[in-house]
């Protein structure tokens, strides 16, 4: 190769950098992940109803998993439409919450989350084991390193609730 | 010959445009980050790997990323140095004798070599070309070392061990990536460049390239052709990657050409017999692979990877092309105490290989079909004490038909920090090409102390198609432990029984054109030279024992440690004489001791040290060998290094082939660059 070709390599490689400002993507804790994908949720799920305005986005528990919701649902980060809050008392989401997380730390108490939840008709997400094989909607999972999601489609439409052709493109749907 | 003061300022002043436009990442990005992008991050699970190369019943040593970048390595073979159990000797410029476990030579033939699953293993002659796989090394998420066999997941030719170098995904190389190296010694430099982006909500891509010059090793004698020309290489690449929901399809595809000069030997019947001479030696090729990964649920996945990749080298002696496809199937059920990998693969190769007098093919062409299938059941046992792995893989080689290959490894976990393992297991090294059809041709001068007298002796080495599989039966045993906080210990015992290896077997002296001396003793009289010919057999076995110790020690976040090395012990060797310590091509012992200080969060500094038995059966002293890093990150995306390697030594000896003009490596000092954005 050429000295001349080599120079101008070099030359057009350094003025070309700055015109590149595309987003890095790197390695990120777990919570951290799924807590935003949750919140993506919260965005792209509505109520069918239209004349409902508002959706409460309700996260169950003290634990890390839950705790750190608090710091990304800010009156300046919540999405248009949402309110948010965190509930250590299951009870307490009945006739308050539309949409409900339950993070995996809290998988002994699945059982009671599903049948709370089914009783106020409201959307469920997780990512405890088998989440909807046991009766959950929106299910979240580490998969080769990568989180994905699993969507009942049914169970959520019995809700009232419709989720985004853009979120269900991504997901895996059970029927 | 370019300036190289002028480089090294374009280097630097490359270096500073660049930092001068840096962007730093924040995890508050993380709720500006749409959707796909957010699936497209890599997690953190706490460890998840390392406790798997912790309970595994195989002697496995993982290379990260970092540990790459630790030891300056500017490719593949580099960077193996610094495991234990592998013999990693630099012939010259571009070209490595690699082994793990002894029979180490440029053309080592019980190492399975693989890039993403892909083999780069040639059946020309059973080994790797390594310069035709000099990667972007900056591309390679981590490369994992099996010693010893592999044979019942990953088949034939896994005898010695299993590399398998995995590439970074697309997602984890969006943006821009750069890095140059520039240096003295044999490093003219290098540059390497990547391009990630996303092309749709569900796809992201990736192109990049590598640009490589390298002088070549001064040779022992000087040759009267003189100086050699620079080995220089060019590699494009691109990979998509595609997913949809659970499922992943990947899509990636490289092509390289590199040129370089060698010397040659050439024989001929007359005077001068044998001269040594300039010879052009240009490489290329490329692959193209696919593969589709679907996870049914978190119990079932599976796995289509289908690739086809071509090669060639020519030299003013030899020309070879070939051309491999492949396709292989595997399922993994996760069924609570059993986790089962199954399997089903099919490869054809096919490949043209011309010659001349001294290097010649028989037949000039011929193709190989491999089909397999294997099985692999994990127990957990005994409340999750002890784990046992049954498995094997069958095989069918055009060559040799069918072949079985099981093993048995067996895990115990007396406690959470320890770990004792022990396996057994046959592997099969298939016969290549050049066993069955090669013939080499060289001329012994008369009136020489080997051949005293008046006729010139030709050796003709000739392959035979009655060359068969050679096999393996090797036992290991493994002790692993690790203390609450900073020390880790991975100790390895094996032996292996080898038997049907090939070597050669001579028989003549006969005079020209094979007429027997003993039948037809008067055929001295008119005959212009007599020959001998060395033909390929499976009748040499033999024994090889050793032991391979890692150490980790790291107390914090600051320093880190590694240690290692291994003994090797050829117990047995009937035929070959390889027991013979005055044939030995592998050394006895190696040791390694690498050391990484992070003083800031800016500057980093690495020596690594190693040291290699001498190779009496090659007339290699024994060396040790110092490199040094000093590493620099004025800003989140800009890093300057300055490197040093074989620093003890200002050229040396590793590896000569007998055939060759002998080469010296040079000591190097190289800059090098790294920028993100």
């Amino acid at each position: 190769m050429s000295i001349l070709w080599q120079r101008w390599l070099h030359l057009t490689l350094c003025l070309s950098l700055s015109l590149l400002l595309p987003l890095q993507v790197m390695a990120v804790d777990e919570k951290s992940v799924k807590a935003a994908i949750v919140y993506n949720f919260s965005r792209f799920v509505r109520e069918k109803d239209p004349s409902v305005a508002t959706r409460m986005m309700c996260v169950l528990g003290d634990v890390p998993e839950a705790t750190i919701f608090d710091e990304i649902m800010s009156a300046e980060t919540l999405p248009e439409g949402v309110t948010y809050q965190r509930l250590t008392n299951f009870a307490d989401m009945k006739h308050r919450c539309q949409i409900a997380f339950m993070p995996a730390a809290l998988q002994d108490r699945l059982q009671e989350f599903l049948q709370l939840a089914d009783e106020s008709g409201l959307l469920t997400i997780s990512d405890a084991d088998n989440f909807i094989e046991q009766g959950g909607m929106v299910g979240l999972e580490v998969i080769r390193g990568k989180v994905r999601f699993s969507v009942h489609v049914k169970r959520v439409a019995d809700t009232g609730m419709t989720i985004d052709s853009q979120l269900l493109r991504l997901a895996r749907i059970v029927e | 010959m370019y300036d190289p003061i002028f480089r090294l300022w374009l280097t630097a002043l490359l270096a500073l445009v660049c930092g001068s436009a840096w962007a730093s990442t924040d995890p508050d990005s993380l709720l500006s980050a749409s959707l796909s992008d957010l699936m497209s991050i890599e997690v953190t699970s706490a460890n998840k790997r390392q406790e798997r190369a912790f309970e595994v019943a195989s002697a496995v040593y993982v290379l990260t990323a970092d540990d790459i970048a630790s030891v300056g390595a500017r490719n593949i073979p580099e960077a193996l140095q610094y495991v234990p159990g592998m013999q990693v000797a630099r012939i010259d410029t571009n070209r490595w004798a690699i082994s793990a476990r002894g029979y180490n030579d440029a053309y080592a033939d019980k190492l399975l070599v693989m890039i993403d699953g892909r083999s780069i293993y040639t059946q020309f002659y059973s080994g790797v070309y390594w310069d035709n796989n000099d990667i972007p090394v900056d591309l390679i998420e981590r490369i994992e070392v099996i010693r010893g066999p592999g044979a019942a997941i990953w088949g034939a030719n896994a005898v010695n061990g299993v590399i398998n170098i995995i590439t970074r995904d697309v997602a984890a190389t969006q943006g821009l990536y750069l890095t140059g190296v520039n240096g003295s010694g044999d490093e003219d430099g290098f540059l390497e460049a990547w391009y990630g982006g996303r092309i749709s909500t569900q796809m992201l891509g990736r192109i990049s390239l590598k640009f490589a010059q390298r002088d070549n090793g001064e040779p022992l004698v000087r040759q009267p052709d003189g100086q050699l020309e620079d080995w220089q290489q060019l590699r494009l690449g691109g990979r998509i990657d595609y997913q949809d929901g659970y499922d992943e399809w990947v899509l990636d595809a490289e092509v390289f050409s590199s040129t370089a000069e060698d010397y040659e030997s050439d024989y001929s019947l007359a005077a001068p017999w044998r001269r040594s001479f300039k010879a052009s030696r240009e490489g290329d090729g490329y692959f193209l692979r696919g593969e589709w990964r679907h996870y049914v649920s978190s119990a079932v996945q599976a796995k289509l990877t289908s690739y086809i990749s071509g090669e060639s080298l020519d030299t003013d002696q030899l020309s070879y092309r070939s051309t491999t496809y492949d396709i292989e199937y595997q399922q993994t059920h996760d069924a609570g105490q059993h986790l089962l990998v199954w399997g089903l693969g099919a490869r054809r190769y096919a490949d043209t290989i011309g010659g001349s007098f001294v290097f010649n093919m028989a037949p000039e062409s011929d193709a190989i079909r491999i089909f397999n299938g294997f099985f692999q059941d994990e127990v957990t046992l005994w409340n999750d004490a002890l784990r046992l792995i049954i498995g094997s893989k069958l095989e069918y080689h055009d060559y040799t038909r069918f072949n079985l290959q099981p093993s048995a490894r067996l895990s115990y976990f007396p406690s959470q920090s320890t770990t004792l393992w022990a396996a057994a297991s046959r592997s099969v090294r298939q016969p290549s090409r050049a066993d069955r059809g090669l013939v080499i041709n060289t001329v012994a001068p008369p009136f020489t102390a080997d051949y005293p007298g008046p006729y010139p002796f030709l050796t003709a080495l000739r392959g035979s198609v009655d060359v068969y599989e050679e096999t393996a039966k090797t036992l290991e045993i493994g002790y692993r432990w690790r203390s609450a906080r900073a020390i880790s210990l991975d100790i390895t015992l094996h032996l292996t029984d080898y038997d049907d290896l090939v070597s050669s077997s001579f028989s003549g002296p006969f005079c020209a054109g094979g007429i027997s001396l003993q039948t037809n003793p008067g055929c001295i009289v008119t005959s212009p030279y007599l020959e001998g010919h060395l033909v390929t057999t499976n009748d040499t076995s033999g024994r090889v024992g050793g032991i391979e110790i890692a150490i980790t020690y790291q107390p914090d976040d600051q320093w880190r440690t590694d240690a290692g090395g291994h003994w090797l012990e050829v117990l047995k060797d009937r035929g070959a004489g390889r027991a013979n310590e005055r044939n030995r091509t592998d050394p006895r012992y190696q040791l390694f001791l690498r050391n990484h200080y992070q003083f800031s969060e800016r500057w980093s500094v690495d020596v690594n040290l190693r040291r290699v038995d001498e190779l009496p059966g090659i007339l290699v002293p024994a060396y040790t060998s110092l490199d040094m890093q000093l590493r620099w990150r004025p800003s989140e995306s800009l890093e300057l290094s300055l490197t040093g390697q074989s620093l003890l030594d200002s050229q040396r000896p590793e590896f000569f082939l007998s055939s060759e003009v002998e080469k010296e490596m040079p000591r190097t000092v190289y800059v090098r660059f790294r920028f993100e954005r």
